[in-house]
């Protein structure tokens, strides 16, 4: 299968500070990547470099078939890049604002007025809203004017660093929607802090922490690598000591523990079901017992995202 | 805005200019007097053009955000240069309108040849247009270097003066071996086009540290973006 996107042991170094370091990916044409990382993880880093504006200090990336090095005018023909904080001029109007950057993009004649028609469509951003300045738009449309600025040329390839950041949930989801809705047109490395939202749109997920490549792969890979069974939740009346008591002799770990109104809650690292069975025995023992919940927890990309970026820099997977 | 205040100064001090020097017998016309003070106007004008044109997009981001289109940043450093040369060039317009009213009202018609001799129009002109070209890239290079667009325009404002005034303050401190800054002697230079004697090499000069400039400012956007 042809890749879209393909890196090859690519660093970058400011100084003595190692952004990247030997990130190797691919992404298969058409896809939709999350790429999580926690902050300074260099995941802009690496958006930028995909997108032509920044070299990167060894290795290799090839956009569409371009080496983002030596061929950057080429990459950013065929590349879409909404820039983290999607700066946008305040004192423009939409339309005013996209025939300028399609005039960038090179585009010329009558496809500036057609395109900008076309992604403002698309965008939801037709009517009034194109004659408005760009100052006095919220932040869920300011979004869409970043998308639409970065589908002008209908690239095959889309950066999007951080898309939804700032929005409200129903912004988020009207975003999601037209995410969604580039699916399979374009290949799409979505950078995200929002974990649900990898989950709910990405078909690969690709963790990187500290500059190095965690993992990579899709989120039923993800749960099935990071968390089946090894994660109870218990909910009950008794105390955290007497949970503590418990789990001393069973030789679970108690991850987290939180107070709720029917109880107790705990979550509970367990290795084998065979500890699973000698908790639940010893819980039933107890007189006076109110077990409101017992259950082999769902692994949620959360614990895989906390588990993963924990892990030593050489652990590295590709699942 | 900025057109406003600039030709209400400017207009203020053509005006101030000639009724000062009507009250008296004056060795130049009013005309040549104007021209020998357009550095002073340039000092205010040329900031005020330049200091917005890369600093506050490199704060807001818009600057990467042009860097990731297929435009080369010569384009850009080229397309920010030349219109704000067309701003300039405007700008220094009203004072031809100026010219116009002034020689129109004008009581006499021999004292009107005298003023506006085809020397005292075009020189100090020439000089205008060719020292605008030079400090507009100054300016450009200065916005090219900070985020903030105050520190832009001090920082021109700054390097024009030292510009304009080193030669001569050494001149006046009698450091003889700088005699090779002679040539780049600002002052002087715009003394000698508004009296009629223009140097094509001074033009020559002013479009090489233009280019130079202008490059330098290309150098450090792609360094910047990085």
């Amino acid at each position: 299968m042809p890749y879209a996107i393909e890196t090859v042991d690519l660093s970058k170094n400011y100084g003595p500070v190692e952004a990247l370091k030997d990130l190797s990916f691919a992404v298969p044409q058409g896809e939709v990547v999350a790429f999580l990382g926690p902050n300074s993880a260099g995941k802009t880093t690496t958006l930028k470099i995909l997108a032509g504006i920044m070299s990167a200090s060894f290795g290799e990336a090839t956009i569409a078939g371009f080496s983002a090095a030596w061929q950057s005018r080429e990459v950013k023909r065929h590349v879409g890049y909404m820039p983290e904080h999607n700066p946008l001029p305040e004192d423009v109007t939409v339309e005013d604002f996209l025939r300028y950057r399609a005039r960038l993009k090179e585009l010329r004649g009558a496809r500036v007025s057609a395109q900008v028609e076309k992604v403002c469509a698309l965008c939801d951003l037709a009517g009034k809203i194109m004659r408005r300045p760009i100052g006095v738009l919220s932040r869920g449309v300011r979004q869409r004017v970043g998308i639409a600025d970065a589908l002008l040329t209908e690239p095959p390839i889309l950066l999007l660093d951080e898309p939804t950041i700032g929005l409200d949930p129903h912004q988020v989801m009207s975003l999601r929607d037209l995410i969604r809705g580039m699916r399979g047109a374009h290949t799409i490395i979505l950078s995200t802090h929002i974990l649900s939202e990898a989950e709910v749109m990405a078909d690969r997920i690709l963790i990187i922490n500290k500059g190095r490549k965690v993992v990579c792969g899709t989120p039923e890979e993800l749960k099935e690598h990071y968390g089946t069974g090894k994660c109870l939740e218990l909910e009950s009346n008794l105390s955290l000591d007497e949970i503590k008591a418990i789990l001393e002799k069973t030789g679970g770990a108690l991850e987290s523990s939180e107070q709720t109104p029917r109880g107790l809650s705990c979550r509970i690292a367990v290795s084998d079901e065979s500890f699973e069975r000698e908790i639940l025995k010893m819980l039933v023992e107890k007189s006076g017992l109110q077990l409101s919940r017992f259950a082999r927890s769902t692994p949620t990309l959360e614990s895989i995202f906390l588990q993963a970026t924990a892990q030593k820099d050489e652990q590295r997977e590709d699942l | 805005m900025l057109f406003a205040l600039f030709y209400l100064v400017s207009g203020a001090f053509y005006f101030s200019v000639f009724r000062l020097a009507s009250m008296e017998p004056q060795r130049y016309s009013p005309l040549q007097l104007f021209w020998e003070m357009q550095w002073l106007l340039n000092l205010i004008w040329v900031p005020l053009l330049t200091m917005r044109l890369i600093a506050p997009d490199r704060n807001r981001g818009l600057l990467e955000s042009a860097l990731a289109t297929p435009t080369t940043p010569a384009a850009i450093v080229m397309g920010k240069y030349l219109s704000v040369l067309y701003l300039y060039i405007l700008g220094w317009l009203s004072v031809g309108v100026y010219m116009l009213i002034s020689r129109l009202t004008a009581l006499n018609a021999a004292d009107a040849a005298i003023a506006f001799s085809p020397s005292a129009v075009w020189g100090g002109a020439i000089f205008c247009l060719s020292s605008g070209v030079f400090f507009l890239s100054l300016g450009l290079w200065c916005s090219s270097l900070t985020r903030n667009t105050i520190i832009a325009g001090g920082l021109t404002v700054c390097l024009m003066l030292l510009y304009m005034m080193l030669p001569t303050m050494f001149e006046q401190a009698a450091v003889h071996h700088v005699g090779a800054l002679n040539p780049f002697n600002h002052l002087e230079n715009l003394s000698d086009y508004v009296s009629g004697e223009i140097s094509i090499s001074m033009v020559v000069a002013h479009f090489i540290m233009s280019a130079i400039l202008l490059f330098t400012t290309m150098l450090s956007i792609e360094h910047k973006a990085e």
